[in-house]
């Protein structure tokens, strides 16, 4: 006997709860959140837009140029002058989701890199970055509800 | 003023199906748009100027300069939502986000025809789509259904 369309809501409901979808969602996620950052926007509050983070001081800056010409300013298509929190790409390159209990969350690589975030946001909470945006919440529905499409598509509905 | 599309339908279409012909739309628009073609399927220019080329930006996305699709970190495509589907046989579409409307006017301006459809688009669309009222058969499940689904339960 197969499934009954009236149920489809809660069927839908329980696979957004499943390994295999949240597993589709959270790449999105581990994905968009260092690119975006890297390209100099933070989003403040969750499912808001991403906005440019604050400018770099004159002092960073110069500080960047050295490490530049030293060959120590390592992250991907970092600058002296850009913000991205991308002096050395560490922090940013090894996001990871957990996924437990119907629900994944993004998380740094390791408490040392925890420990760098933390600084940064202490300083200043304008250079938010890991809550996740308008943007890439809608790119995160989208890639779950293929997901979960594929996963229905094997069910039959034989009623309604 | 808002970068919008307002697509006019049948207006024996009800909210539900206009919102779910809305989706249809906005995911058809964003896949052609990646594909690298405008409105009517037009391919967009071959190859990005030299100047863009050269931004830390388009090196820190690790873009493709002959692969236009007005896509760097992918939000401008991402934030095309329904704006209205309350008036029968209308549905509009378009930017609630007031950065991402301005880059999607950017690059419009710029001579990238991305939001919309033609005729014949819209008509393939609801040609897919099927007629108002049709009787929901247990097997009509598609993507749009369940995004719409999905939407819900986050509240969007």
């Amino acid at each position: 006997m197969g499934a009954k369309f009236s149920d489809i809501g809660k069927i839908i409901a329980q696979a957004l709860q499943s390994k295999p979808v949240l597993e589709e969602g959270a790449k999105v996620i581990v994905e968009a959140v260092p690119l975006r950052t890297r390209l100099g926007k933070g989003v403040k509050e969750a499912e808001g837009p991403a906005l440019p983070l604050p400018k770099l001081k004159t002092k960073t800056k110069s500080n960047r140029k050295l490490l530049a010409e030293k060959g120590e300013l390592t992250g991907p298509g970092a600058t002296p002058a850009k913000s991205g929190l991308n002096r050395t790409g560490d922090m940013l390159s090894g996001l990871k989701a957990i996924i437990k209990n119907g629900k994944f969350e993004i998380r740094l690589k390791d408490k040392q890199q925890e420990i760098k975030a933390g600084h940064v946001l202490k300083n200043n909470p304008d250079f938010a970055f890991m809550n996740i945006s308008k943007a890439e919440m809608n790119r995160m529905i989208k890639a779950m509800s293929v997901k979960i499409t594929e996963i229905l598509s094997k069910i039959k509905f034989d009623s309604l | 003023m808002a970068e919008t599309y307002t697509a006019f339908v049948d207006p024996n279409y009800t909210v539900s199906e206009r919102r779910e012909i809305a989706r249809s739309i906005i995911n058809y628009i964003v896949d052609r748009t990646k594909d690298g073609r405008g409105i009517g399927n037009k391919d967009f220019k071959k190859k990005y100027s030299n100047a863009y080329i050269k931004t830390s930006d388009f090196k820190i996305a690790d873009k493709s300069p002959t692969d236009v699709n007005l896509t760097l970190s992918g939000d401008m495509l991402s934030s095309i939502e329904i704006l209205d589907v309350s008036v029968v046989g209308r549905i509009v579409i378009g930017f609630e986000i007031d950065t991402e409307d301005d880059k999607a006017r950017f690059v419009r301006e710029k001579g990238y025809e991305f939001l919309g459809l033609s005729d014949s688009e819209l008509q393939d669309i609801l040609t897919e789509f099927g007629e108002p009222e049709t009787e929901t058969r247990p097997s009509d499940i598609s993507e749009n259904l369940v995004e719409e689904f999905v939407r819900g339960i986050f509240g969007r």
